[in-house]
């Protein structure tokens, strides 16, 4: 059973040779759930798509080495099979023509009737046991049920790690709620290793063992959940702290209660 | 006083089917409302039936107290003045081929008597009203960045100086920084504009920083209503519980807050 999935000191830069992601090293754990925290356009994405050799054209990794329990691997050995990718927006990552089923066993090639059964009860595990699920498109089900889904077609390779690009973003708090509690979850039965790329320090806070915070295409500081609330190292996680605890303060700011009084 | 009221509004798009049921709703002159709940339950209908972009089937909207549909001539063009819109989704709210001076110019054009180079100053100003330069005016919608596309889509808004503006998810695309940076700065034009907001969102942490008022949609109603602060705790409905409760941590388990 592979325990280990690290990255070392990966980059990546553009054809020109602009540099967008350097030095980044991450590692996920089995039954250990990495956050990967940062601003839009910090490098994030990037460095997932880096490490799974799956960046967009135009864009080269500059180096770094992915390795599985300490035996180097290049990027396509890993993606499906050992590293499950749910992404953000999950509309774009499913064929709008297809049907659920015929996702699965594109995916999995094997015999049509052991594609659904393996369908049938990944679907059970994310919440989606309605008999009538395999048989939707795309088009036909919500952000909510298609983000179980794209989870559930994860879950059918058996892959020990799961990479999920901000995936509670699109979401209301409710259906958010219930997806940060599946993944819970899938920590708990399965012991997934998970890297959860999110812009949010709640759902870091909600879930996370440990937390790397990115910046311009670097990350400033790693440290176990718990310790980076408690003491931030760096000056930009203090920030993004501060911007945290600002919207989660349920008393309203003096500046504000000022104006509310002027206005009214 | 009460700016714009929802009274008893109901709306269906198939027989059977109602996505508001008899809605009622007011936005006082200034006031910033947040309105919440799950996706699927008629917020952004109520959005476009609020600013007489759809009529409703049954029940009225009032703006300034007079039915919205009703009005006429100067009234009409004043209140398509006044309400104003801020979509979701700026990237697809622009058009690709107008630099953002152009964008923003459109409702000056409509509204205001200014000549050319009247217009261009007032284009400069609310450029630097929404935090970017008099020199992005030059530029294309491909050429900034999302956060910059909302501002661009905020200063538009801002032009004709409305009296109310409907935000629908309008800064949802945003990291919560970018959302918490960008309200903030609405809300320093609040306090030199005065003017009212409509905030659509599922983000409660914003809803109860920004807005005096908060109100919890579920079924096409409104089922729990009341000051932003505090709401959490006196929300009786289970749809306004079921939202409150989901509100992400601020800090990790076992770690008291301050």
């Amino acid at each position: 059973m592979t325990r280990l999935l690290s990255i070392e000191d990966l980059a990546v830069a553009t054809g020109s040779g602009r540099p967008l992601v350097r030095g980044v090293s991450l590692t996920l754990r089995a039954g250990r759930i990495l956050a990967l925290l940062g601003e839009s356009g910090c490098g994030k994405s990037l460095s997932l798509l880096g490490a799974l050799d799956a960046l967009p054209p135009g864009l080269r990794r500059m180096g770094g080495v992915v390795a599985l329990d300490g035996r180097p691997c290049a990027g396509r050995e890993l993606r499906g099979g050992i590293v499950a990718t749910v992404l953000q927006n999950p509309r774009e990552a499913f064929n709008p023509l297809l049907t659920l089923r015929a996702h699965a066993r594109e995916t999995l090639e094997v015999r049509k009737a052991e594609a659904d059964a393996r369908l049938a009860s990944a679907l059970a595990e994310v919440g989606l046991d309605d008999p009538a699920v395999p048989g939707l498109l795309p088009g036909e089900m919500s952000g909510g049920m298609l983000q179980r889904a794209m989870i559930a077609l994860a879950l059918i390779r058996e892959a020990p790690f799961l990479i999920a690009d901000e995936p509670t973003t699109d979401l209301d708090p409710v259906a958010r709620a219930r997806l940060m509690d599946l993944l819970a979850g899938l920590r708990a039965r399965r012991g997934l290793g998970m890297l959860l790329v999110t812009h949010d320090l709640g759902v870091a806070a909600r879930l996370a063992d440990e937390v790397a915070v990115m910046q311009g295409g670097r990350i400033v500081e790693t440290a176990p959940t718990a310790r980076l609330f408690a003491a931030p190292a760096h000056r930009h996680t203090r920030d993004l702290l501060a911007a945290h605890a600002m919207l989660c303060a349920d008393d309203r700011p003096p500046a504000k209660t000022a104006t509310v009084g002027a206005v009214a | 006083m009460t700016l714009l009221a929802l009274e008893g509004v109901g709306k269906s798009y198939r027989p059977g089917h109602p996505v508001l049921r008899g809605l009622d709703l007011a936005v006082r002159d200034g006031e910033w409302l947040g309105l919440l709940g799950q996706s699927g339950c008629g917020k952004s209908t109520l959005a476009r039936i609020a600013l007489g972009l759809e009529r409703p089937d049954t029940g009225a909207v009032l703006y300034r107290g007079r039915p919205l549909a009703g009005l006429r001539g100067a009234e009409a063009r004043q209140a398509r003045r006044d309400l104003q819109l801020v979509f979701q989704s700026a990237a697809v709210s622009l058009n690709p081929r107008l630099t953002a001076g152009a964008s923003i110019a459109e409702p000056l054009r409509n509204f205001e008597p200014l000549d050319r180079r009247g217009r261009a100053a007032r284009v400069a100003e609310l450029l630097e009203m929404v935090g970017l330069r008099p020199e992005d005016a030059g530029k294309l919608p491909g050429q900034f960045s999302g956060g910059q596309l909302q501002r661009i889509c905020i200063a538009r808004a801002l032009a004709p100086t409305p009296r109310l503006i409907v935000m629908d998810e309008a800064v949802s695309s945003l990291d919560l920084v970018g959302q918490a940076r960008l309200l903030d700065l609405l809300a320093g034009l609040r306090r030199s504009l005065g003017t009212a907001c409509l905030f659509i969102t599922h983000e409660i942490r914003l809803a109860r920083r920004f807005c005096d008022r908060v109100a919890v949609m579920d079924g096409g109603r409104i089922v729990e209503e009341g000051p932003a602060a505090g709401i959490e705790s006196m929300a009786r409905h289970p749809a306004a519980r079921a939202l409150f409760d989901a509100v992400l941590p601020p800090l990790p388990p076992g770690m008291a807050a301050r």
